[in-house]
């Protein structure tokens, strides 16, 4: 008897459902995503086994919307294996009762959650290689794509029926604003299949209250990724049908699939925008899970701008609405019983005390106080797992451009929310004209920006036309920021070669003697060290690293678009170097720095 | 009747029970670690998919397309495409690129494919995959000639799903396909094609 309260005594100081990271959720809506990656990560590297996951996604959320997949890549492959581990928990109920659910069980997140974290990997995967990666972005799509188990339209009066993929979609009451089951494309596939269709000549599992009936899955986004993955791997066939279950699942999606299918755009937009829902741990002994708004659910249309082009997309998901569904969602029927079973000890526990104190009778007492004591940890351990990835959006949108070669500026905002208005300074298209290919991107859009989200572009970098805003000399444009110039362009022969036409850095004779340049200045370039490097933040940001932020993300246009501090060399070379050519980069100051004063020329 | 049974469990029954409690607790702890049970992840792992390019090379060597030919026969240059991924499993840039490496950098297929004038070569990329496969020497196998012909590979799965009866455990079947296949540029024409196989089997309840 005293084994397991002393057991659940030791839990007590860790008591208390998880709070939301507000510092990371904060940065992520001013677009500050090097702080927000940064910050995930220390919490990761600082975190345990079980609650890994959830920092892990963050990282790789803030990483791909920061423009700097690198950051993301040993988060997105510890996330991957979890994910793909099946039973991971398994065994951990006892531990779970007698603790805390969130010490003693690995987070995995919400289903909602996980499918998100499988479309995040592709995505990941797609951007690592340029935004053509479709293959692996295909994966992570049918990955997201799993069987799930409906609770909520459960006849328990029912017979147990057998759960053929085909009968799914006609044997459920559909509730007001249900989405459609799509039909499940027929039989295995041999190049692929999701893991949703269930075996035929498996035995029949019956329906429960606690296992629910196996349906198929309703994740448009999922299913929009794979049809446009589909489209790019030149798979016709399953294109025509995801886009026929993409229209079951929602009508309003009707002309998105159509597009998809006609393959007429050469730029995929993926588009997060705001908070999802927080999970909050309410009623008798916060055992229950309620979901509540961060950025309310409205159909406002994305608008995007490019050029003399315009276009308007609908929300391909909501979130909060996601999150409301019972099949999105997990199970709770232990936690409410372990709070139960506490209030029962604890009424034990009181009368027992009360007949042993009317019959003087110690033992009794004692047993009392035990029982309510146990009754008490029970009830206080009992709480709800309110972890979860607090980076998750609450929408997200697909927008689908035929951009002219090679790319320029485009502008997106959310209809009704002006706060989230950014102005790309330069998307790009695919390197080729052939016709049909496509190049992805991913925008997370702020809802609380400085005024830069709306700037021109005032540096260069890598992929990028070179900026044009009025007031930037000419001259610093094909200058290095550590020489005092506006290019912030990673080290190679034809950066060297550009600084050399504009008699820049003439001393200097080989890309690789570029990059002396910069590590004498304890500056590390991405891709020249160990892999799993912690990436901090760029050079521009007062950071000790020079990478260039993926054009066509938020971070790009972060960084590129405001003026930031000028640079101050370190090294006595570099001092020397910038003296030297401060008069051809920024002859305005040269001559301001040079010029004497009425009282210097009077003193002369 | 719950006090008399309290007052039982403190007085006159507590050494039995602790016993049994013990008991219990070391059994299920000798269950949990005699009992190896199934696999809990259906992932492919590097070295299946390595082995798989290893039989693909055996019947690369000893195929049909390299057969009759020798040092005086008409060059071929066989570009060494990426492996495109058609399965439900992420594979990594490296794992692609690892896999088409193994099957050509035998010194033993060079030393054939020299003898039959069969140079072959890789796209140059921008990304740093072939430094971290192929070594610090990795330049010399980039080249943006002009094919004669093109070693393709793909990578496909069969995915099959089910819930087992009466539970939330699930079972997960993935067979892995591993094709390349020669084609020649100009035409189009298929001249080798060789398919590998292995499967991974996982049981637990996949979305936990």
């Amino acid at each position: 008897m005293l084994a397991p309260l002393a057991l659940m005594l030791l839990a007590i100081p860790s008591c208390g459902p998880r709070s939301r990271d507000v510092q990371l959720i904060n940065d992520s809506n001013r677009a500050e995503f090097a702080d927000a990656r940064i910050a995930a990560s220390n919490d990761a590297r600082a975190s345990n086994d079980r609650d890994r996951l959830m920092h892990d996604m963050n990282t790789l959320i803030a990483a791909m919307a920061d423009g700097v997949p690198a950051a993301g890549e040993a988060p997105a492959r510890r996330v991957y294996d979890t994910l793909r581990t099946a039973g991971i928990n398994e065994g951990k109920t006892l531990e779970a009762f007698f603790t805390t659910e969130d010490s003693a069980r690995v987070y995995k997140g919400e289903p909602y959650e996980q499918a998100m974290s499988f479309c995040y990997i592709g995505l990941f995967d797609a951007l690592s290689a340029g935004g053509t990666d479709w293959g692996n972005l295909r994966a992570g799509a049918n990955n997201s794509l799993f069987t799930l188990r409906d609770f909520a339209t459960l006849d328990l009066n029912a017979e147990p029926r057998q759960t053929h993929a085909t009968d799914a979609p006609n044997d459920r009451r559909r509730r007001p604003r249900d989405r459609a089951q799509p039909e499940p494309a027929p039989g295995p596939h041999a190049d692929n299949s999701s893991p949703a269709p269930v075996d035929p000549g498996a035995p029949p599992a019956p329906s429960s209250p606690t296992i629910g009936a196996p349906v198929p899955s309703d994740f448009a986004l999922g299913y929009a990724l794979r049809a446009i993955a589909a489209r790019q791997l030149n798979e016709p066939d399953e294109v025509r049908t995801t886009c026929a279950q993409l229209k079951q699942i929602d009508p309003e999606l009707a002309s998105l699939a159509d597009i998809i299918q006609t393959g007429s755009y050469n730029t995929v937009l993926l588009v997060d925008f705001g908070i999802g829902p927080a999970k909050i741990a309410t009623g008798d002994d916060r055992t229950i899970i309620r979901f509540q708004d961060q950025t309310p659910s409205t159909r406002d249309t994305l608008i995007v701008q490019a050029g003399a082009s315009r276009g308007e997309f609908p929300v391909l998901l909501d979130l909060n609405a996601l999150a409301r569904q019972s099949r999105w969602t997990n199970l709770e029927p232990m936690r409410r019983a372990k709070s139960l079973i506490g209030t029962g000890l604890i009424a034990a526990g009181a009368g027992a005390v009360i007949i042993g104190s009317g019959e003087r009778s110690q033992a009794a007492q004692l047993a009392g106080i035990g029982a309510i004591a146990a009754g008490l940890l029970l009830k206080a351990t009992s709480y709800a797992d309110t972890r979860q990835i607090d980076l998750m959006p609450q929408r997200l949108y697909i927008a689908l451009l035929e951009l002219p070669a090679p790319g320029g500026p485009v502008e997106l905002q959310v209809s009704r929310f002006p706060e989230s208005r950014v102005v790309l300074p330069f998307v790009p298209t695919p390197r080729t004209d052939v016709s049909g290919v496509a190049r992805l991107h991913y925008v997370r859009l702020p809802s609380a920006a400085g005024a830069w989200a709306t700037q021109p572009a005032q540096y260069w970098g890598d992929g990028v036309a070179p900026p044009d805003a009025p007031g930037i000399p000419a001259a610093a444009i094909n200058a290095p920021y550590i020489l005092g110039g506006r290019c912030v362009r990673t080290p190679s022969d034809t950066v060297l070669d550009s600084y050399h036409r504009a008699g820049i850095l003439t001393e200097i004779m080989s890309a690789s003697a570029l990059e002396q340049l910069y590590r004498d200045e304890g500056i590390k370039l991405l891709g020249t060290g160990p892999r799993d490097t912690f990436i901090g933040a760029h050079i521009l940001e007062r950071g000790t690293w020079l990478f260039s932020p993926l054009p066509g993300s938020t971070g790009a246009a972060r960084v590129y678009n405001q003026l930031h501090a000028p640079y101050v060399p370190r090294s006595p070379r570099l001092q020397q170097l910038r003296a030297q050519y401060a008069p051809l980069i920024n002859p305005a100051s040269a001559t301001a720095k040079s010029a004497k004063t009425p009282a210097d020329r009077k003193a002369n | 009747m719950i006090l008399t049974a309290l007052e039982n469990l403190l007085t006159h029954r507590r050494a039995a029970i602790t016993r049994s409690l013990i008991a219990a607790s070391l059994c299920t702890f000798a269950l949990s670690a005699s009992c190896a049970g199934p696999s809990r992840t259906s992932t492919y792992d590097s070295a299946a998919l390595l082995s798989s390019a290893e039989s693909v090379r055996e019947a690369f060597a000893s195929s049909t397309f390299l057969a009759g030919r020798n040092a005086s026969s008409p060059e071929i240059r066989l570009l060494v495409d990426k492996m495109e991924n058609f399965s439900s499993e992420r594979l990594t840039r490296t794992d692609q690129l690892a896999t088409v490496w193994r099957v050509v950098s035998d010194d033993g297929v060079l030393e054939l494919l020299r003898q039959r004038n069969v140079r072959v070569y890789f796209a140059p990329r921008d990304d740093d995959a072939m430094a971290r496969v192929v070594g610090a020497n990795y330049r010399a196998w980039s080249s943006p000639d002009r094919p004669t012909h093109i070693l393709n590979a793909r990578f496909n799965s069969i995915t099959r799903g089910q819930s087992l009866a009466g539970s939330l455990t699930d079972r997960r079947d993935d067979d892995f396909l591993l094709n390349f296949n020669v084609i020649e540029d100009a035409t189009g024409a298929q001249l080798w094609s060789h398919t590998a196989r292995f499967s991974r089997a996982s049981v637990g309840t996949q979305v936990d």
